[in-house]
């Protein structure tokens, strides 16, 4: 079998894939539960409509704006949001910027 | 004579050659977009738009690599213009037939078996690279699902962890913008990589019919029609293969959709990266039923599963059979003729595939409709989902067959009648 199967780069694609495959995903999840208000803090009251903006995640839908409380991330909290949303953006930079670099 | 006949061949297997690069765009467009479509976090109209400018700028991004047909599957020396003609025409055909029952299969298998099929009809089983064909097409094809589904599988159950408690409609939005973010980049590569194979087959069959020298690098046509036409079988939308794989494996969530594109993605650059390539379609497929794997309470459909790995198992020997025949046809009648009348019989095929599709169409109407196995949807008839003021409401409720537009799969009817 070793003959027909690259377990070198086959181990590369399965370790590299888990870490970028799975790890951006979570770090999105991480970035998204930052900015929402059951993230394992009290939702902060003395708040406007624009947090539930600056959140990205509540709907415009009325159900939800019932549901939700409003809130304003503590500024820690958006920093690690944009530290996650950026590293998953850059992933995606790198992507394009291998394709176009005629890598594939 | 001679040379215009030659023109003519040349013409024909030029056209041919886009028209795979056509179908390739068709049937891949569920790989980038159907869980976008699935959750709505883009209409389908929208979506298939998207992957289509994508595939389009993604054919165009660069061209590195104009891929040698077959390379190192089959004998380079035996490829001949008729050859390859023939090999297209099983392509085109085994992509077209699995369109027809829904089932994502790989474009570029179904081009390699149409080459292997037509090679082994020309010259024996001396034309073909029998490891190669082992070590880079068949047992890829068994990795790159299980692969993909380790990966989505994780990245899905990681993303459901860290999303417990927060609101459905919180999450919902945050993660169609990852997910059209993920997908955008799975159309871009399918561009890059697949336009590519279009575009190597034609030049090789221009310098085969001494159109331009041996050394010419890619003619600026043959890049923009091949990024044209891969780009209008991408908007016009596999819609019964985007059904299957939005649909059919998984129900899924955004959570599941970002995370299943991200790990097709993922795979497929970083595959490159190693140069292991994997084939989209194994690798998105995979992903998806990852998603369902890795999503606690997720249901997958392990049967629509099999049928499908089972119709990856059939690529090869099902495109290479057409191949190996279309050769047998166009040689046995010989010259010009035969390679017209293989041509019209792959127009008449086309035409009667489509024809059979028409009877119970799927389109951006009814992509979403819920999915029913076909046991359901033979003992409810009345409970057919119908988008209501539709085109295919129309012809659905003008059609008899029970298992309308639910079940895009022909075999299904049959055992369901008998059941109920």
């Amino acid at each position: 079998m070793t003959e027909f199967i690259e377990f070198d780069a086959l181990l590369k694609v399965v370790v590299a894939g888990l870490i970028v495959g799975a790890g951006l995903p979570a770090l999105f999840a991480v970035g998204v539960r930052m900015l929402s208000p059951t993230g394992g803090e009290p939702p902060v009251s003395e708040l406007t409509a624009s947090g539930t903006a600056v959140s990205g995640g509540a709907a415009e839908g009325g159900t939800t704006l019932t549901t939700t409380a409003p809130f304003r991330p503590a500024p820690a909290r958006i920093a690690v949001a944009v530290l996650c949303f950026g590293t998953v953006l850059a992933g995606v930079v790198v992507g394009i910027y291998f394709l176009a670099s005629g890598g594939h | 004579m001679e040379d215009v006949t030659e023109t003519i061949l040349l013409a024909l297997v030029v056209v041919t050659a886009l028209a795979f690069d056509f179908t390739n765009g068709f049937h891949d467009t569920g790989n980038a977009m159907a869980t976008s479509i699935a959750t709505r976090a883009l209409k389908p109209k929208t979506a298939v738009l998207l992957s289509a400018v994508l595939n389009m700028v993604g054919a165009f991004l660069s061209l590195a690599v104009a891929a040698t047909i077959a390379k190192g599957l089959v004998d380079a020396n035996v490829i001949t213009l008729e050859v390859v003609f023939a090999g297209l025409v099983g392509g085109i055909t085994w992509n077209l037939l699995t369109w027809l029952f829904g089932i994502p299969s790989s474009s570029s298998h179904a081009l390699v078996g149409g080459v292997i099929g037509s090679v082994l009809a020309a010259v024996g089983t001396s034309g073909v690279i029998w490891s190669g064909v082992i070590a880079k097409v068949m047992i890829p094809a068994l990795l790159a699902p299980t692969v993909a589904i380790v990966v989505a599988a994780v990245g899905t159950s990681l993303v459901a962890r860290l999303t417990r408690g927060i609101p459905k409609a919180t999450t919902e939005r945050g993660f169609r913008w990852g997910q059209i973010g993920s997908a955008s980049l799975v159309s871009l590569a399918h561009g890059t990589n697949d336009a590519q194979k279009s575009m190597g087959i034609i030049l090789l069959a221009l310098i085969a019919g001494g159109a331009v020298p041996s050394d010419s690098s890619v003619p600026f046509w043959v890049i923009f029609s091949c990024a044209f036409f891969m780009a209008l079988g991408t908007y016009l939308g596999g819609w019964r293969v985007i059904r299957t794989l939005g649909k059919g494996l998984v129900e899924i969530d955004s959570r599941q959709g970002m995370s299943a594109e991200t790990s097709s993605a993922a795979v497929i650059l970083l595959s490159s990266y190693f140069g292991y390539s994997l084939s989209t379609t194994h690798v998105a497929t995979g992903s998806i039923l990852g998603s369902g794997v890795g999503m606690p309470g997720a249901k997958v459909r392990w049967g629509v599963a099999g049928r499908m790995m089972a119709a990856w198992g059939m690529t090869l020997p099902a495109a290479g059979l057409v191949g190996a025949v279309c050769f047998w046809i166009q040689d046995g009648i010989g010259g010009f003729l035969g390679t017209a009348v293989v041509f019209a019989i792959l127009v008449a095929t086309s035409a009667a595939i489509w024809l059979a599709s028409r009877r119970k169409p799927v389109d951006h109407t009814n992509v979403n409709d819920e999915w029913e196995e076909s046991g359901d949807a033979a003992a409810q008839p009345a409970e057919l989902p119908v988008t209501p003021g539709t085109d295919a409401a129309s012809v659905l409720a003008t059609t008899a067959a029970p298992a309308e537009a639910s079940v895009p799969t022909d075999d299904a009817p049959e055992p369901a009648r008998a059941r109920a």
